[in-house]
């Protein structure tokens, strides 16, 4: 008898022994990034960060954060500093370029297509001496004290693991979610709104050769984006040799000053250099056909419906 | 008498194995950019046209389309539906199609861009071909062409060179104009067995401006995509500017060279070689 009762407790113990450890099943909800019409289908999700709810909402959170992205790149305006952005109030080397539609920027990130990724840029900005300026194991243990953090760490990731890399990968879902596509304009292509006739005379005029010749550059009709993220010399300064991005025109009008030193602060004042302020040098764009005239001649009712179109593509903010 | 249906079976069975076997190879089309013989050099001023404009190419982007071989029954082997050519980006200069049937082939043909039924706006999602879209203001779809570069001029000046061809539209009109094009070229291709067999197809740039008409850059401009009568020009030049190299040549690069010179020799230029010799001398200066 007492033989049997070992035997069974040996077996229950067995039993329990063998029993599996409790596994962590938790998986992020897959986000799925929507494509607008006429955006390109290729993005620049890297297969280590795939995009997903949890991370989304945590890089928001990161994000906005008291020391962070937010600081100087606000919602308002298209996700950069707008009119107080100059290069004096930065201490930058240039300004700063919208945070929008940048999943589908596969050609290198910042005014000279400096940064390969994304997460590369986070890491950058917060080590950066003139931007965030921080310690990345500071801002990681600051962090770890938090019990909130290492909640949705854990709900980005599946541990609750706090690293400078996961902050890296969290905030650059969170700038990869930021689609903008739903302009007057975009409203207009669907047959929602109508625009007004200088608006229709501005978007001619942007699309052709002969008007503002805006398009090979900021793209447009089959280019959704409004820029090829190609970097041109559209000849700011004579002699100058330095190539920078192409910004994308969607929300232009929110992102003064203009180019890549903030020389412009009025869209008006970026009209008149292409219609009659472009400086001719050798290295100029091939793109630049009217270098030779100076610009593309607009009149001054042209240059007002050219205005009125780009300030069509502002978006309604999420 | 049992034997002979068996005979006959295995006869059907062995004719059905060398059909079901026939020998298939493959073909590496290589395109190459040459002016007059020689390999384009990008963004070098060492070309002169035939109206002797000094010019230099930063790049060629181009759609080749319905690329296809015909053999010497008169059967076609389509290749490619599509090919987009980038001289920034090696990878696109070469198309390799596996699958091609074992016969003579005597024919390379392709659509120059896009015709009006393939040339719809939004057809390609993703750059580098959407980049080449052409505004539907100016007729829609994409460029056949973008050919940048710089020309002088005879202020000793470099001005943009953008020859970008496409739906072709004349200022202030509404009626639009396909300026694609086909081109044959003859080719000697025997596939008789599994190897890859390269062929060339080689675009010679200066032939866009002379034959029959001489292209000025200084009347055409530097923006031509609202210019039918420009457009019109360049398709015409259009049908002398490919032509192929056979396996035999790739092979032998030398004798490649010398016939490709043969063909499109030169023709001498308006601009006296020691006036180009003078004006690059300039632009040194001023460098």
């Amino acid at each position: 008898m007492r033989c049997l009762t070992l035997f069974g407790i040996l077996t229950l113990l067995a039993l329990v022994a063998c029993k599996p450890e409790p596994v962590d099943t938790w998986q992020p909800t897959p986000y799925i990034l929507p494509i607008p019409r006429y955006f390109p289908t290729a993005n620049n999700i890297p297969a280590d960060n795939p995009m997903t709810e949890e991370g989304v909402a945590l890089g928001e959170r990161l994000f906005n954060e008291e020391r962070s992205c937010a600081m100087c790149h606000h919602k308002e305006h298209s996700f950069e500093m707008g009119p107080t952005g100059t290069l004096e109030n930065l201490g930058t080397q240039h300004t700063m370029l919208p945070l929008i539609n940048l999943a589908w920027n596969t050609t290198g990130l910042g005014w000279k297509s400096q940064v390969a990724t994304l997460e590369e840029m986070v890491y950058a900005a917060y080590t950066d001496p003139t931007e965030i300026n921080a310690d990345t194991m500071d801002v990681v243990r600051r962090l770890q004290q938090s019990s909130l953090y290492h909640d949705l760490f854990k709900k980005a990731f599946g541990t609750d693991e706090i690293s400078f890399v996961r902050v890296e990968k969290a905030i650059a879902q969170y700038v990869r979610s930021l689609v903008f596509a739903n302009s007057k304009f975009d409203r207009y292509l669907r047959g929602e709104e109508q625009l007004t006739q200088d608006e229709l005379i501005g978007y001619q005029l942007f699309v052709t050769e002969n008007g503002a010749d805006c398009f090979h550059c900021h793209g447009g009709g089959a280019n959704a984006l409004f820029t090829t993220n190609l970097r041109y010399n559209n000849g700011l300064d004579a002699n100058a040799s330095e190539e920078f991005k192409a910004p994308t025109l969607r929300n232009i009008a929110l992102t003064a000053p203009y180019m890549h030193d903030g020389r412009f602060a009025t869209l008006d004042e970026v009209i008149d250099f292409y219609s009659e302020g472009v400086q001719y040098s050798d290295h100029i764009s091939p793109l630049m056909h009217h270098v030779m005239q100076g610009g593309v001649h607009l009149t001054e009712q042209e240059k007002q419906q050219l205005k009125a179109f780009l300030n069509t593509l502002t978006d309604e903010l999420p | 008498m049992r034997t002979k249906p068996i005979i006959a079976f295995m006869l059907a069975l062995a004719l059905a194995a060398t059909a079901c076997s026939d020998p298939v190879g493959s073909l590496t089309l290589t395109v190459t950019h040459e002016v007059d013989g020689t390999p384009l050099v990008v963004d070098a001023l060492r070309y002169a046209n035939e109206a002797g404009n000094p010019y230099l190419v930063n790049e060629v982007q181009w759609f080749i389309t319905n690329l296809e071989l015909e053999d010497c029954g008169g059967n076609r082997v389509m290749l490619a539906e599509t090919w987009y050519i980038d001289t920034n980006l090696p990878e696109t200069q070469t198309l390799r199609v596996s699958e091609i049937p074992a016969s003579c082939y005597r024919l390379l043909r392709f659509t120059f861009g896009l015709n009006d039924a393939d040339n719809q706006s939004g057809r390609f999602s993703n750059p580098p071909e959407s980049n080449m879209f052409w505004p539907d203001e100016l007729g829609g779809g994409y460029h056949y062409m973008k050919l940048n570069g710089k020309y002088l001029t005879a202020d000793s000046l470099l001005a943009p060179l953008a020859i970008h061809l496409g739906r072709g539209q004349n200022e202030g009109h509404t009626e639009f104009y396909d300026n694609s094009f086909t081109v044959e070229l003859p080719i000697d291709l025997a596939v008789y067995d599994g190897r890859d067999y390269p062929l060339g197809l080689v675009m010679n740039i200066n032939q866009w401006f002379r034959d029959p008409v001489v292209y000025d850059f200084n009347t055409y401009g530097s923006a031509i995509m609202q210019n039918q009568q420009a457009q019109q020009a360049l398709r015409t030049n259009g049908h002398n500017v490919f032509s192929a190299k056979n396996p035999e040549d790739m092979k032998s690069p030398l004798k490649a060279t010398v016939q490709l010179f043969q063909k499109a020799a030169p023709k001498p230029h308006f601009m006296s070689w020691d006036n180009f010799k003078n004006s690059l001398e300039n632009l040194k200066e001023r460098l």
